[in-house]
């Protein structure tokens, strides 16, 4: 099923691991020599600097070769026509399928594009098809469509963001298949919504590790923590509400179970990072921490205990005293945690894309110039740390 | 590694069973890292409270609570700089390898703060009189002091950023690709100005090996401005018949940085250098098509980006091989 040469890419494996060990001074130069012989990679991957390159140069040449195409045929009505837009997406997977296999390209930028490019020429085609049709259930038929089409992209080439799209394209086919139901479809949404993330989750889970799933573990990581993220919303007090009375067109919407809403909204993302630390799960950890900040914001814009800003101060203060205890705690490592980098792998691309982002994040406030209170940039510049 | 592989590799004979021992042993008490967690969550915290004071004391500045406010804030940055200072290592000219993460996010927070402070006693009485440019400039200098004293990447940024500020405009990628307003020449010609001086000093920081590993962040911001400013001042003079002197420029520029680049064999400033000049080579290509005003032109257009976008696409894949294979 899936495009890549499969050898290569068991072979991929085997030689990230060995490296690891590698560094960590687990293996000796000559075992790694060896392995690195004996599993040989043939695929074409630069490194993320290169691959952005490609992706935006092959971005370019695509949407340049179809203008062109597009510029003879003007004349025509064809252009408009959903078989064209179906024949310009065929077009671009044949040579996807070409670049995978003649000339081994793996995450090189290139199938990235063409993975992207054709699967939106080929949605466009339905898209059009549904609307010359009239079709009653366009929503609905649309996506559908994209789930369909997002499986097999997915399955083919295991992109992680392919797969983050299909599965919410999913939640969405749920969703307003569930709505049509009159009377108690929206009531039960919440809970049809829970049990399917929940399944969704716990499938992923049993997955892991599996013959059969060894080349989607990031697919299956991605959809661990979507799935996560949409069984908290699906109990969110705030979405349940919003979504509820936006649908019911109803100005003041009871929700009903309320309590039941605001123990899931708060204690949730809680249970996530017990769990997380329980099972020693990065994906859980990061998620519930991720979600902490959402039930906070949750419960702020109900209750207004103080003004925002003493709010952020005081976050602000706790985060730094909760970092400095647990830091202070982990100093010598407990219950198989510690606060040190156990695996050094990548760290000079880290800081490399780290101080980007930061130097990136804080642009959004631009100092103002002279006459404006406050001119100097108080709350500019970056926080990256020169400990690298 | 996963037992399956490692039990593969033994077998096949590819790796001695002592290694694979040690390999099970790591396996059996595998440690868990908490290190990423715990630094999001400094910075985090960093954000969150200096924004936070900032719009405190910027609400109750005339409020009678306003000097404790400030009191408070001078005490956070006060004491911020006391434990940096006390935690601190000996100055050196090569890198010197912080602390901790800790140190690093609470000396973020006493430059903040400390901003946060100028900012207030400008605005409140007027320390800087009408001279803005002394209150733009004195911390700039603090904090370039900051960053080479303390060893601090993300100040040195800050300090940039406030470099720029002095001079008058905004510095970071982000702003000027999406937000600029190129609207005089003299605004040009400060980007332009402080691009070459960042790329100078980028230089000069290697030559002299002083914190040698601040010419990433140096060139970085050097790099986006001098080119992105040749480009606006090209397209500012655009009817006149020696704009083309700003695309000269350029490429001279690209030349530069393009064999800095190579020595350096860092492929993000390949990237950035490729990408400009093919932007520029464009804007030429295009423009000489289009005066050309037939409908002929307009395909030759087409075609030449898509001929022309392949020919990059080799020419990326080459530079990446030829790096390699070095």
């Amino acid at each position: 099923m899936i495009a890549y040469h499969k050898i290569w890419l068991y072979n991929l494996l085997v030689q990230e691991q060995v490296e690891k060990e590698y560094r960590t001074g687990n293996l000796t130069d000559a075992e790694l020599k060896n392995v690195m012989e004996k599993y040989p990679v043939g695929f074409y991957t630069p490194n993320v600097f290169i691959r952005v390159g490609l992706f935006l140069l092959t971005c370019v040449i695509i949407s340049f070769a179809y203008g062109l195409v597009t510029l003879i045929l003007i004349d025509t009505k064809l252009i408009v026509k959903p078989g064209y837009f179906l024949f310009l997406g065929v077009t671009v997977y044949i040579a996807l399928e070409f670049v995978i296999k003649n000339m081994n390209h793996f995450r090189s930028g290139v199938d990235d594009a063409l993975i992207w490019i054709s699967s939106g020429l080929i949605l466009s085609a339905f898209y059009l098809y549904t609307d010359a049709q009239d079709m009653r259930q366009q929503d609905l038929a649309i996506a559908g469509f994209m789930v369909v089409l997002g499986c097999y992209f997915s399955l083919r080439f295991a992109d992680v963001l392919m797969t983050a799209a299909t599965f919410l394209s999913f939640i969405a086919f749920i969703f307003i298949l569930w709505n049509q139901i009159p009377g108690w479809g929206l009531i039960t949404m919440p809970f049809l919504m829970m049990a399917i993330t929940a399944g969704s989750y716990l499938l992923c889970r049993f997955g892991r590790h599996k013959a059969i799933t060894v080349h989607y573990s990031n697919c299956l990581i991605a959809l661990q923590v979507l799935s996560l993220l949409v069984l908290y919303l699906a109990g969110n007090y705030f979405i349940v509400q919003t979504l509820g009375s936006d649908i019911a067109s109803d100005k003041t919407p009871q929700v009903p179970f309320a309590p039941f809403f605001w123990t899931w909204t708060i204690v949730l993302p809680f249970i996530y990072i017990g769990a997380g630390i329980k099972k020693k799960d990065v994906t859980l950890l990061r998620t519930g921490l991720l979600l902490v900040a959402a039930a906070a914001f949750t419960f702020r814009n109900y209750y207004h205990l103080m003004p925002i800003e003493a709010t952020l101060a005081l976050i602000g203060a706790t985060l730094l005293l909760a970092a400095y205890g647990i830091m202070k705690y982990l100093k010598t490592p407990k219950h198989g945690f510690t606060y040190e980098i156990v695996d050094e792998e990548n760290i000079m691309d880290k800081l490399k894309i780290e101080s980007l982002i930061v130097s990136e994040t804080f642009s959004g406030t631009p100092a103002a110039a002279e006459g404006t209170r406050f001119g100097d940039g108080n709350f500019g510049g970056g926080g990256t740390s020169s400990n690298f | 590694m996963n037992t399956q592989y490692s039990k593969r590799l033994l077998d096949e004979g590819l790796i001695t069973p002592e290694s694979y021992k040690k390999i099970r042993q790591k396996q059996s008490n595998l440690l868990f890292s908490v290190h990423w967690e715990i630094k999001t969550v400094l910075y985090l915290g960093v954000m969150l409270l200096s924004t936070g004071l900032g719009i405190l004391i910027y609400k109750n500045i005339d409020t009678i609570g306003h000097q404790v406010i400030l009191l408070m804030i001078a005490a956070i940055s006060a004491g911020c700089f006391f434990y940096c200072f006390k935690h601190k290592k000996p100055f050196s000219k090569a890198q010197v390898k912080s602390p901790g993460s800790l140190f690093d996010y609470i000396l973020l927070l006493g430059c903040l703060s400390f901003l946060s402070f100028l900012g207030y006693l400008q605005v409140q009485y007027g320390v800087f009189g009408q001279n803005y440019g002394l209150a733009t400039f004195i911390p700039m200098l603090v904090l370039f002091y900051v960053a080479y004293d303390y060893d601090h990447l993300g100040i040195l940024s800050l300090a940039i950023t406030n470099l720029a500020l002095w001079l008058g405009v905004t510095v970071t990628p982000f702003y000027l690709l999406y937000k600029n307003n190129f609207d005089s020449e003299r605004v040009i010609y400060t980007y332009f100005g402080i691009g070459l001086l960042l790329i100078g000093a980028a230089h000069l920081s290697e030559k002299f090996t002083f914190k040698k590993h601040f010419r990433f962040t140096y060139l970085h911001f050097g790099v986006h401005m001098a080119f992105i400013s040749l480009l606006s001042g090209y397209f500012y003079n655009y009817e006149q018949p020696l704009s083309i002197v700003w695309l000269f420029m350029l490429f001279i520029l690209a030349f530069y940085c393009y064999t800095d680049a190579v020595k350096h064999k860092s492929f993000y400033f390949i990237l950035l250098v490729v990408l400009y000049s093919y932007i520029a080579l464009s804007v030429v290509v295009v423009r000489g098509l289009i005066t050309m005003d037939s409908e002929g032109a307009l395909y030759i257009v087409f075609l030449y980006f898509i001929v022309s976008a392949i020919g990059m696409v080799l020419v990326l894949i080459n530079l990446n091989k030829k790096f390699k294979a070095k």
